[in-house]
């Protein structure tokens, strides 16, 4: 295969099974192998018609009569067809999430982050965004269910049965006056009311045990070491100037993750100067390691042996690096001289992963540090209860109870299976599991009630910062449930068994101030009060090693099970957004894999092991077998598999044995036992010659370097230069340099861009460069915009006053081997906001990659706003998976330091890009795909014949067909149960569909609109009101899930909009500017905060010499 | 053997069959013309109602104003057919009970009684959707009557209608004539509901028009999302 040169742009994929990425190059749409999915496939497709598959087609005909059912009284203020929007709350992992829901006709069709809460600010997470499947989920339980008498199978069948039979069996047993036989078994409880209903039972001498597989043990237990109780820590991100992970993912994969990310994005901020810096010391890949300066590899054994040097390293700092240092040691020396030298700005943040006497270590250097009453404050737990989750279910387990009442969670599956909890179940005469779900547990249980989804009930919850949430139902519950805090008041024979009165009386609220917090979602100034903290004596610190230091010598291994971002830890397995949602690094979807990285799997190669193939992994005496993936930048020895997979009771998305549905994924619970919960070390796994298939997703619309090679030989003067270089699809420098840039040509933040630059552009750009005039230097760069010279002064003035045009020449695009910026007299027409043939309103959008983090949460936003299908696990494989908006990852090599061994990564959202000289548009053959005078590439459904001709032509690989009805498969798939799904099932998956979007229907193309029925609603709204659009009004759903501000919409035209201001930073730049399309998107390069003394190669001198290399030129 | 050959005769029957085989073709184009043409299948369309509401008499001879009962016409996209308690506002008394508020205008009449059950029992009365575009088409109420555009000149006469009749083909040519040309159906917006106005100023559209900035355009993404 002749590889293409510039290695760094493509996936370590590519360099595994080149033949197969060369075909999915070519490929382009994905091959035509099996137009029709196979029989099994079939069967797995039919499986995903979870609430994700929905809609019944299009109705619009004119033949069917459509009726029209107007309320009999219409609620005051409701006006139909027009979305509101009510604050709410759920529970996530122990921690309440402030919601904003847009709610269309009575029903929610949306989920966000509430702008208003003074902890999330609005952030959100794919998770929160994809829960609002969970309501119309036609395999929720719709009435209580009782285990046949008699029948001990694993899969039982249970009998539906009413309301008042499970009242006539529980509220005896709850009742009594005596409840010390009883036991009760929960997740994390957020929940005052719960809490308080907890509080009670407990009275009577019922035990009440939480346990959820991932928790915060080893954290509370640290500070239990630490300080003498178990705190809980609020990073405060926005004062952080150095920050330091072990083994963390605090911006992602944390409870209060959406909320870090946010702040972490504050101090991200080039253009104000203002960076922070974050070291990332971790065994597995994570979005924390992903966004950080700097990131080292060292294996979850080691990671103790690192704090320990890392403590003495403190010690011996002298101010300066020894720059004669192995990079390891020197990286070391430079986290803690930055630490130092940021006593009460930095802050070490310690993974749940690792064990106490790691996190009380942790505790002691912060408090050295003087980092605690700083940047990290700690609170008291909502519940000062401090169970260790592990020992919970132990205890548990060895109970010996009459009667148990699970309270959610899924304990049969996710607990060590050493304690065989399906078994303690079935031997406690009464059970009642109470969930949404018949899953593992719930099958072991004589009773399941069906409580209502907290959409549908009044809820409470505290907050990550303690503040109190309330929660307001959303919809009517669709099967005529209760919550649990009405169910077990009633059981318990309580007075009050009315949810509202409930949440009321526990929030101690009346009159406006309730009213208020209902309309707010949450209790205004309710959060916990910081408490200081002193710091016990007798904290030891971990001995210093040399394990962290050393190359890895291949023999040691360890498994690590992490979270999965996709199902967590299987409670989302039946989740179709979910289970299709790419993991954000590995780009794998519908199954968990076993990470390796890639020196690791060259010694595992050794005994057989390839890459997608089935690898069998040993811990004790359980065995099970796991595709291989090899993951760049994992710890060398250390290998990785996500939790939460292989579920065999979660449904027909998910996987259910009981209907003969397969397991998604691979189930790893067996190899977690109480002791070695997070990582174990494991002998080497064994070939087993089987390979397996695993659906990723970035190959199919890798942006294609061959091809882009190619076009760029063809289309320029100069073949021989590596002008392709200039046009590397992501770009970064290092913060000096772009430090040094700014001090040349500083942004001025504060006035706009009234001075209105004069610079003649109307003639041919291609053979007139600019005047240059007080412009900066740098010019004649290929992509330097030309500056405008209309005055363009309808909306206020001008733009450009030559600085604001100055383009930063990134030093590094991924590969610095390569780095030479090429004069010549190449000129790219670039995107002038204030001339062409529009008029009014010009949208445009741009994506900052330094704040990017990859998280996903834009994806499901859209997926939910858009009405994206989804498509399963073989036609992702095919490349045929439908959403608008992917991230695409790029792994480099270090770039500012050769002796770095390990990856960096680069996250670009791509959605369409609404070109001004778009591709797609010349090729339609039936004008499907036009221009608006806005500047959007509309895509007409209607018209679409479905040549895919558009597809093919689109440079961004952003266009989607639908090669299925996917939202109609009862008609066009026979799939075994699809005549089971009644039209009751159907009509339920269609409330969650937004109907300001169309339903595509099979052969039809579609793509990202920039969310045009929003454009729409505030133009309409605009206009009603006779008023301008504010420049920033619109958000798009991508825009909106955003924690991190990264994506910014409006309108190019209005100098006031924030998108504008982007358009003119000097990081902007085009993705593939050189085919001359013009996009709308743009993107701001990457801005690295690299320590100076670990930087080899100084990217400033790119910027110093730049001007005499390349003398301005002429104009003739 | 010998050869067989089609007698002479024969020959007049090719033409015969290729002259009926294009009457067929012209027939069967002539139906699916007829089949898909906008203005032959939409205009016309009169489905019954479960109330034979007459707009005759409300808005034509009772003159109530549209918005009376279409009250979000000015707000948002949907028009919104009334809920029942806007007919129980007059038609909703059950004179057995005392101390009504509503008002009693034929409070026996028996064609009422899908208004009365809809009252008593909270179910919406099921009305016949008559002007229906596809669901690909976004058409928004507000926008058209705040600026100016009349009731009438999509929905006819309503007022003289003793059931509602579809009157214009709703095709997309003929939402496009009207977005290419706007001027002859913009009016004051105070009197889109004035559905037998007319002015005898011959530049009153143009003025209005003028006046209300009226420009639609003709981008695909303003009907469909």
């Amino acid at each position: 295969m002749n590889r293409p040169k510039l290695k760094s742009d493509i996936d370590i994929e590519q360099m595994e099974q080149s033949p197969e990425l060369q075909q999915a190059i070519e490929r382009d749409f994905g091959s035509a192998i099996g137009e029709l999915p196979d029989g099994f496939s079939r069967r797995r497709w039919m499986q995903l018609m979870g609430a994700s598959l929905a809609l019944g087609g299009m109705t619009g005909c004119r033949y069917k009569e459509e009726q029209i059912a107007p309320y009999a009284f219409r609620p005051q203020n409701r006006v139909p067809g027009v979305a509101e929007k009510f604050a709410s709350t759920f529970d996530f992992g122990g921690v309440a999430q402030p919601l904003l829901a847009t709610c269309f006709d009575g029903r929610p069709i949306k989920l966000d982050g509430n702008p208003d809460h003074p902890n999330s600010h609005g952030a959100s997470t794919s998770y929160t965004q994809a829960r609002i499947l969970e309501p119309y989920d036609p395999e929720r339980l719709r009435t209580p269910m009782r285990k046949d008498e008699g029948d001990s199978k694993p899969n039982a069948v249970h009998n539906e049965q009413n309301w008042e039979a499970l009242q006539r069996f529980a509220q005896p047993l709850l009742s009594a006056s005596d409840l010390s036989s009883v036991a009760f078994l929960s997740e994390q409880i957020s929940s005052p009311s719960l809490l308080k209903l907890k509080k009670q039972l407990e009275a009577k001498g019922a035990k009440w045990f939480v346990y959820a597989p991932i928790n915060s043990d080893q954290q509370l237990a640290g500070s239990v070491q630490a300080f003498g109780k178990a705190l809980r820590p609020h990073y405060q991100f926005e004062q952080a100037k150095i920050i330091l992970t072990l083994d963390a993912d605090p911006i992602n994969m944390d409870p209060n993750g959406p909320a870090n990310a946010r702040g972490f994005a504050l101090t991200r901020d080039p253009d104000q100067e203002k960076m922070s810096r974050m070291y990332a010391i971790e065994s597995q890949f994570t979005l924390t390691g992903a966004a950080a300066d700097h990131r080292m590899s060292v294996t979850s054994t080691d990671m103790a042996g690192f704090v320990g040097s890392l403590a003495a390293a403190i010690e011996a700092t002298t101010g300066k690096i020894n720059p004669d240092l192995p990079y390891r040691e020197k990286m070391l020396a430079c986290i803690a001289q930055d630490l130092v030298d940021h006593k009460g700005a930095g802050m070490i943040i310690c993974g749940e992963r690792q064990p106490a006497e790691v996190h009380a270590a942790v505790h002691a250097l912060n408090n050295k540090l003087g980092n605690h009453g700083k940047t990290i404050l700690f609170t008291e737990l909502p519940e000062s209860d401090t169970q260790n989750h592990l020992k919970a279910i132990q205890d548990f387990a060895g109970g010996n109870f009459k009667t148990a009442v699970i309270v959610g969670g899924n304990p049969v599956y996710t607990a060590p299976r050493a304690l065989k909890i399906d078994e303690t179940i079935k031997g406690i005469g009464n059970t009642i599991y109470l969930g949404q779900y018949r899953n593992e547990t719930a099958r072991c249980c004589q009773w399941i009630g069906n409580p209502s989804h907290p959409l549908e009930a009044w809820t409470d919850g505290y907050a990550y910062d303690g503040s109190v949430c309330i929660g307001q139902p959303l919809i009517r519950p669709l099967f005529n449930s209760l919550s649990e805090i009405e169910l077990l008041s009633t059981w318990m024979g309580l007075k009050t068994t009315d949810g509202m009165t409930i949440v009321q009386e526990t929030s101690g609220l009346s009159g406006n101030e309730w009213s208020q917090s209902v309309h707010d979602g949450f209790i205004a100034n309710s959060a916990a009060e910081p408490v200081s903290v002193t710091l016990a004596g007798g904290v030891k610190m971990p001995a210093a090693t040399n394990g962290w230091r050393e190359e890895w010598d291949g023999s040691t291994l360890e498994l690590v099970f992490t979270p999965s971002s996709s199902v967590y830890d299987g409670r989302f397995a039946n989740n179709a957004w979910l289970q299709e949602l790419p993991d954000a690094l590995t780009k794998l979807t519908w199954d968990n894999a076993l990470l390796v990285s890639p020196k690791t799997y060259d010694v595992l190669k050794k005994s057989g092991i390839r890459t997608q193939m089935i690898a069998n992994v040993t811990v004790g005496d359980e065995m099970v077998g796991l595709p291989v993936l090899i993951q760049p930048g994992q710890a060398d020895g250390s290998l990785g598999v996500a939790i939460g997979y292989g579920r065999t009771a979660a449904g027909r998305v998910g996987g259910d044995g009981w209907t003969g549905v397969d397991p998604v994924g691979v189930d790893v619970n067996p190899l977690r036992t109480a002791k070695n919960w997070h990582f174990t070390s494991i002998e080497a796994p064994t070939e087993t010659g089987t390979s397996y298939r695993l659906a990723l997703v970035q190959d199919p619309w890798n942006i294609d370097s061959v091809g882009r090679n190619e076009i760029q030989n063809r289309m320029f003067m100069n073949k021989d230069k590596r002008e392709s270089n200039r046009s590397a699809l992501v770009r970064e420098g290092s913060f000096e340099s772009y430090k040094a840039f700014l001090a040349e040509h500083p942004i001025d933040h504060s006035h706009g861009h009234d001075e209105g630059h004069a610079e003649d552009h109307k003639d041919d750009h291609a053979s007139r460069p600019a005047k240059t005039g007080a412009l900066p230097v740098i010019n004649n760069v290929s992509f330097v915009q030309p500056v405008d010279e209309d005055h363009d002064d309808a909306h206020g003035g001008g733009h450009g006053d030559g600085h604001g045009h100055a383009h930063w020449p990134e030093a590094f695009h991924l590969h610095h081997q390569n780095f030479d910026i090429t004069p010549g007299s190449r000129r790219v027409y670039e995107f002038r906001p204030n001339e062409g043939p529009e008029q009014g309103h010009r949208w445009g959008m741009t994506i900052d990659l330094t704040k990017c983090m990859g998280c996903h949460a834009c994806v499901v936003s859209c997926q939910a706003e858009n009405n994206i299908p989804v498509v399963g696990k073989d036609e992702v494989w095919r490349g045929r998976e439908m959403h608008w908006l992917r991230i695409d990852r790029y792994y480099g090599d270090n770039l500012y330091n050769s002796e770095a061994k390990d990856k960096m990564v680069i996250h670009q959202p791509v959605s369409c890009h609404h070109c001004e000289n778009a591709p797609c548009e010349t090729v339609c053959p039936v004008a499907a795909t036009v221009h608006s005078s806005e500047g959007l590439n509309d895509m007409v459904y209607n018209r679409c014949i479905g040549t895919r001709y558009c597809g093919n032509n689109c440079p961004y690989k952003v266009r989607r067909f639908n090669y299925f009805n996917y939202t109609d498969a009862v008609t066009f798939l026979k799939y075994p149960g699809a005549n089971k799904m009644s039209d009751a099932d159907l009509a339920m998956q269609n409330l969650m569909m937004n109907p300001d979007v169309t339903i595509r229907s099979r052969g039809v193309m579609e793509k990202c609109t920039y969310c045009v029925q929003r454009i729409q609603a505030a133009k309409i709204q605009a206009k009603n009101e006779h008023r301008e659009i504010g420049p920033n009004e619109i958000q798009t759903a991508c825009q909106q899930a955003c924690s991190t501000n990264a994506v910014q919409f409006g309108d190019l035209a209005n100098p006031k909009s924030n998108v504008r201001k982007a358009y003119d930073n000097p990081r902007r730049y085009a993705m593939l500017e050189e085919l001359n399309v013009i996009p709308r998107t743009s993107y701001l390069a990457r801005v690295r905060n690299v320590n100076p003394a670990l930087m080899e190669f100084d990217d400033r001198d790119a910027i110093r010499g730049y001007a005499e290399r390349h003398p301005e030129p002429q104009p003739h | 053997m010998q050869e067989f050959h089609f007698p002479n005769w024969v020959n007049k029957f090719t033409l015969m069959m290729l002259a009926g085989g294009l009457l067929v073709a012209g027939y069967l184009a002539t139906c699916l013309f007829a089949a898909i043409n906008p203005s032959i299948i939409n205009i016309g369309h009169q489905p019954t109602q479960p109330v034979p509401f007459s707009h005759k008499l409300h808005a034509g001879r009772l003159k109530m104003d549209c918005r009376y009962c279409h009250n979000t016409v000015e707000k948002t996209g949907h028009a919104a057919v009334p809920p029942t308690a806007t007919c129980g506002n007059c038609h909703g008394a059950d004179l057995t009970k005392p101390g009504t508020t509503l008002g009693v205008v034929h409070p026996d009449s028996p064609l009422l009684k899908p208004v009365r059950v809809s009252l008593e029992t909270n179910d919406p009365v099921l009305w016949k959707r008559v002007h229906d575009l596809p669901d690909f088409v976004y058409f928004n109420h507000s926008a058209h009557v705040n600026r100016g555009v009349s009731c009438v000149s999509c929905h006819g006469r309503i007022d003289k209608m003793e059931v509602v009749t579809q009157v214009e083909p709703m095709s997309m040519k003929w939402c496009l004539d009207c977005h290419r040309n706007p001027t002859p159906n913009i009016r004051d917006p105070q009197l889109v509901t004035k559905l037998d106005f007319k002015s005898d100023d011959p530049n009153y559209h143009e003025t209005w028009a003028e006046k209300l900035g009226v420009n639609p355009n003709t981008n695909c993404s303003t009907c469909h999302r």
